[in-house]
């Protein structure tokens, strides 16, 4: 066997210390590059990459002839051998596991079923709806921003997309611009609100033709609009202050043991009201017509009735038992969610279901007055040629109003509150650029890419290749274009894959550390729907109990929460065929080395022996 | 009505800057003794306390006065005893500037520091990059800290993190801070329990206010036993868990085996000036009982925190230093040699002495585990075996730089390095076999917790790149590249890599590599022993070099069986 020289260089002690160096090297360098550009980028760069295949293939390949090279082995070898043995037998598990193993996430919500899986390659998707195609085509992802032809895509004609610039973490900055086509955009301004304590920049557009756009900005409630005639502005100067409460947005009802109680909003609003023949109160604490979840806390974004929700407190009249009071949030859109605050701590619950009904056709700029915040409005008349302002205090009363130019501060007369017009533009659209971000290790790699593509369409008139013409795309987003004739809708996603059966998600639990709310433990109660079979099949999935099924293992790796939506619970979804492999490769590399070193330490001046003797 | 009234106490201001006062013969100890519920565990409130003012001020009493009277005065008194006391520590330069504070200072009180306008501007940058994931700078992370000192005291002066009040459904139900006495049916027990319990507390107050011995001593005993009995019995923990952890934080039984260590470090030094035979026997009779020690230590803080203590650094320190001197004696047995136990000593008390001084970087308090590291049989076992190999490894440093210290200053005493070589061996080889195994146990685990048998994650290829580099050497041994310099040159560089799997993952690529915060978390200190081991290697290197011409040193092969 020593005569083939190659065989003798794989299987020599020297290539042995070399090779076993270099993987050393090579780890400890992508260890640093991972901690700078993050897990993903390091699967780019090395572990995922055919170099580094040859790097492991080249120890599995030493260690083989390594071990051959010593045939007929010893007694005292035995150790020997099986390390090494157990070493191939876990780099052939491995490699089975890197070329046809499976590693993807399913989120499943909660009373719903799924089937798709994600897996972690990004791929820009090609949907033609109208002819029922679907192409994926694979977008190499890269650790740093990436300014080159990535993909191009062709649709005849001379017609096709280019992806031409990667940005593997985007943070989404929304920036105004004037619109490329006149009448395309709508008007905008974008400003400064601040005093002494408080700075903050927004923009506003005036999207509606005849309605003012409101947006609530903590202590201001800003609006913008467009004025068609001198009426409109006179209108907009003096407005008339109507004292009387604005309408009721809706109805809450109460229903107990089926038995139900209507109320206007705005009549629980004013304070507690007695019903049930004076057995119980209730009060709205807050109305929140368009309820949003931040930083884990419900607030109101703005007056639109969007996500309508209402604070309330019930209590029984004439007791002061604890356990008599109860608060509730509840939500128009989902009447189905449980309500009461801290039920599981509650011995006994009151027994009532709330809910709520929406007016319609609810103008809500007439809320505005009698809310609790000042106003701030602006106005350009129609043809952009003119600005104008207003403010009001907290009552209503206008505070000080007339013509205004960009740059110049102007007090608002509430809470020492100044403004200033930072930008103007009478037809702007507004563009969602990434600004790219700095890894931060520790974090988390759960950053956004997005993706810039150029379109080049020979049916309409050719559009230069400069940023203006292109659109960026964000990771999960999608777009409908007009190409070559075709309506194409294209998203920039993680591939997806379906599995034969569905998991549908019953029940999301979490328990917490005591007295805390940090997640202690959390499990899906889940069911298997299998139509090959036409089983169902029930099954818990918890931390560290995951569920197999079909060759495929689901493991509790997640979840999300927010207020207002039913909660998710996210499996890692994995299927592994070299597993077992690793497994035995694993174990008979263990005993091995145990053999080798305390049943007999000189196994390897044995072997050297030998071999000084041989040649 | 005394409800509305107790804390009307706590906020009656005069403006003045006195300072904490001294209450002699008042009796802390009831009040040390009974339950809190912080940070998702029940634990006495001497711990709770200890730890507030070691973040605080990063000491472990103030000016003579306990954590809990610390505590205590911060809850009853705090504006006229403390808000004008200098307790905060903060050491960052940088930060000072920002705040306009006098660099010469490294504490301040509570008062200058709040609503300083340099903080609130450099927390609010740091506020805006957090929600867009951005580093923070080492001053913001600085900041930050300042922000949780100075809520961590709002906290407690207004009494909100007083969370002492048990609930009576037991189990993860949160118990109720002391402010929920203000509150008209805030809280579950029995209306009269609840009166009088608000009655003893205001009592209290008023011992503590007027410097009533008898009245704060008397009420304060009976505030403690009412707790237990009477608000909640069958949830209330018991006096021994409680008094065993209040057991733990007196003994201190870590810094206690370190001493001993010392003690018997010192002990074996003299029998290898002197010779004589005695100190020898004290030594390692010394070494045995630090060990012991460590070992109680470790197994108090087991039944405390109910689970391994190894999942975090200043844990894993603790195990480590344990299983370096247990491998010593384990080796000594073997060979009689005490040279063994010395060396390790040296290694085990350097690690406990560390473990024991910076709470910042190796911070000793006993917190609720992540949910995957719950309950965990494979983790347990996986975390135990890898940390277990870097003991050995640990071990076999200590020898190799006693090696390379006959290499530096008696190169030609061939017979010793001879023996020191092998049992730097034999540890090593305890390190492989733990390590390879410990590092398949981890693909155990992943596998069971995650779904991946191997993941390319730093952690476990930093395991798996220190064993790497003790293969090397083993391999490098036979192919005759390294004798008996080399192979104790290498031996020592090759824990390197364990240093990095080891501290290195979680402190230097866990705030990236180009970060501000390269100095800091210890950074410092592993640069300053890299250094030092690096140099000791040259010398001994050029030392062997010199020897080598005219003395045949390599001519035996070793180790020798």
């Amino acid at each position: 066997m020593m005569k083939f020289p190659l065989f003798k260089f794989f299987s020599s002690l020297k290539l042995a210390v070399i090779s076993i160096l270099l993987l050393a090297l090579v780890l400890t360098v992508a260890t640093c590059l991972e901690s700078l550009y993050g897990t993903r980028a390091v699967y780019v760069l090395v572990y995922g990459t055919p170099w580094f295949g040859g790097v492991l293939f080249l120890l599995g390949l030493n260690v083989l002839c390594a071990a051959l090279a010593r045939f007929p082995w010893k007694k005292s070898q035995t150790g020997f051998v099986l390390t090494h043995l157990g070493i191939i037998t876990l780099l052939i598990g491995s490699f089975l596991t890197q070329k046809w193993g499976v590693d993807a996430n399913m989120p499943v919500t909660e009373a719903s079923q799924e089937n798709e899986i994600t897996l972690n390659n990004l791929v820009l998707s090609v949907t033609d709806e109208a002819k029922n195609v679907k192409k994926e085509f694979t977008i190499t992802e890269n650790y740093r921003e990436n300014i080159s032809k990535i993909l191009s895509v062709n649709f005849g004609d001379d017609s096709q997309i280019t992806v031409d610039r990667f940005v593997p973490r985007a943070v989404a900055e929304r920036k105004l611009g004037e619109s490329p086509i006149s009448g395309l955009g709508s008007p905008a301004v974008r400003f400064e609100l601040f005093n002494s304590k408080f700075r903050l920049e927004e923009a506003i557009f005036a999207q509606h033709p005849s309605k003012p756009t409101e947006i609530n900005l903590g202590p201001a409630l800003v609006t913008f609009q467009t004025l068609h005639s001198g009426e409109d502005l006179k209108k907009f100067l003096a407005p008339k202050v109507s004292k009387s409460l604005p309408p009721s947005p809706g109805f809450l009802i109460a229903n107990l043991k089926g038995k139900e109680y209507r109320f206007t909003i705005s009549e629980v609003q004013r304070g507690f009201v007695p019903f049930a023949g004076g057995q119980y109160e209730v009060r709205v604490d807050e109305y929140l017509p368009h309820a949003v979840v931040e930083n884990n806390r419900l607030l109101n974004r703005s007056n639109d009735p969007i996500n309508p929700a209402l604070h309330l407190t019930i209590r029984e009249a004439n007791s002061s038992d604890s356990e008599a009071v109860e608060k509730h949030t509840i939500f128009a859109n989902f009447p189905e969610f449980s309500t009461l605050h801290g039920a599981h701590s509650k011995k006994k619950a009151l027994g009532f279901k709330f809910r709520m009904e929406i007016a319609k056709n609810n103008n809500p700029s007439l809320a505005i007055v009698g809310n609790q915040r000042g106003q701030l409005a602006f106005a350009q008349t129609v043809e952009g040629s003119k600005l104008y302002y207003r403010t009001q205090g907290k009552e209503g009363w206008v505070k000080a109003k007339g013509e205004i130019l960009p740059g110049v501060i102007t007090p608002t007369g509430w809470m020492d509150l100044q403004f200033k017009i930072q930008e103007w533009l009478p037809n702007a659209v507004e563009q969602t650029i990434p600004r790219s971000i700095e890894f931060i290790s520790g974090s988390g790699d759960n950053y956004l890419s997005a993706i810039h593509i150029v379109e080049s369409n020979r049916n309409l008139a050719s559009i230069q290749s400069d940023e203006s013409s292109g659109w960026w795309l964000f990771e999960g987003q999608g777009k409908l274009i007009n190409i070559a004739g075709r309506e194409l809708f294209i998203q920039f996603i993680r591939k997806k894959l379906n599995l034969p059966f569905s998991i549908f998600l019953e029940k999301f639990k979490i328990g917490t550390d005591p007295g805390t709310t940090k997640a202690a433990s959390y499990e899906s109660d889940v069911v298997v729907k299998d139509p090959s079979n036409g089983t169902e099949q029930k099954a818990n999935i918890s931390m560290n109990e995951p569920l197999k099924y079909g060759g495929y293992t689901f493991y509790q790796a997640s979840y999300s929460i927010e207020e207002g939506r039913p909660p998710v619970s996210v499996f890692s979804v994995n299927f592994d065929p070299g597993r077992m492999i690793k497994y035995l490769g694993s174990l008979i590399m263990c005993l091995g080395i145990l053999t080798m070193f305390y049943m007999n330490p000189h196994y390897l001046s044995l072997i050297f022996k030998r071999k000084e003797q041989s040649r | 009505m005394s409800k509305i009234l107790l804390f009307s106490f706590f906020f009656f201001s005069l403006a003045g800057n006195a300072t904490p006062e001294n209450r002699p013969g008042f009796d802390f100890q009831p009040l040390a003794e009974i339950a809190i519920q912080h940070r998702g565990r029940i634990k006495p409130l001497d711990t709770f306390a200890s730890e507030s003012l070691q973040f605080v001020t990063g000491k472990r009493e103030w000016k003579g006065k306990g954590p809990v009277e610390c505590l205590v005065g911060w809850l009853f008194n705090f504006d006229r005893e403390w808000e004008n006391e200098e307790i905060v520590r903060i050491n960052h330069q940088i930060l000072k500037k920002e705040m306009g504070l006098d660099p010469e200072k490294s504490f301040f009180s509570f008062n200058e520091l709040q609503g300083n306008e340099g903080l609130r501007r450099v927390l609010k940058e740091a506020s805006a990059k957090s929600r867009n994931k951005e580093r923070l700078s080492e001053n913001e992370k600085k900041a930050v800290i300042v922000e949780n000192q100075l809520e961590l005291i709002g906290d407690v002066f207004t009494g909100q993190s007083f969370t002492i009040l048990p609930n009576p459904e037991g189990g993860a139900a949160s118990w109720f801070p002391i402010t929920s006495l203000n509150i008209q049916g805030g809280l579950p027990y029995a209306s009269d329990v609840t009166e009088r319990f608000a009655i003893t507390l205001k009592s209290m107050v008023e011992g503590f206010l007027n410097k009533d011995v008898s009245l704060w001593n008397s009420s304060s005993q009976k505030l403690a036993v009412m707790l237990s009995e009477d608000l909640a019995r069958g949830v209330y923990p018991e006096k021994k868990i409680l008094r065993r952890e209040m057991h733990y934080n007196c003994l201190r039984p870590f810094r206690l085996s370190w001493i001993i260590y010392v003690m018997g470090f010192i002990s074996l030094m003299l029998y290898w000036i002197g010779r004589k035979s005695i100190f020898q026997t004290v030594g390692l009779l010394a070494m045995v009982t630090g060990l012991a020690v460590h070992a109680y230590g470790f197994i108090l803080r087991c039944l405390i925190a109910g689970r391994p203590p190894v999942t975090n650094m200043y844990e894993s320190v603790i195990w480590v230093t344990w299983g370096c001197v247990f491998f010593a004696m384990l080796i000594w047995w073997a060979y009689r040699n005490s040279v063994i136990p010395t060396a390790a000593s040296v290694f085990a008390i350097v690690g406990l002495i560390l473990a024991d001084n910076i709470p910042l970087v190796l911070d000793p308090s006993i917190n609720p585990l992540e949910p995957v590291l719950r309950s965990n049989y494979w983790l347990t076992i996986h975390v135990l075996t890898i940390t277990l190999s870097y003991a050995a490894f640990a071990l076999s440093l200590c020898l190799g730089n006693v090696v390379m210290g006959y290499y530096v200053f008696r190169p030609t005493h061939t017979a010793h390095i001879q023996n020191y070589s092998l049992y730097m061996y034999r540890a090593m080889q305890i390190g492989v076999i733990l390590l390879a195994a410990g590092n398949i146990l981890g693909g155990f685990w992943a596998d069971y917790s995650w779904g991946r048998f191997w993941g390319w994650d730093p952690k476990e290829v930093w395991a798996l790149i220190a064993l790497l580099l003790y293969l090397a050497v083993l391999h490098g041994r036979f192919t005759g590249w390294l004798k008996g310099f080399g192979f104790a040159a290498t031996t020592v560089v090759s824990f390197l890599g364990v240093l990095m799997a080891w501290y290195g993952v979680n402190f230097v690529l866990g705030v990236g590599l180009h970060s501000y915060g390269f100095g800091s978390g210890g950074m410092g200190w592993v640069m300053g022993y890299v250094g030092i081991q690096v140099a000791f290697i040259v010398v001994g290197y050029l030392n062997y070099k010199k020897a080598k011409s005219t003395h045949n040193l390599d001519s035996t092969i070793f180790p020798k069986a």
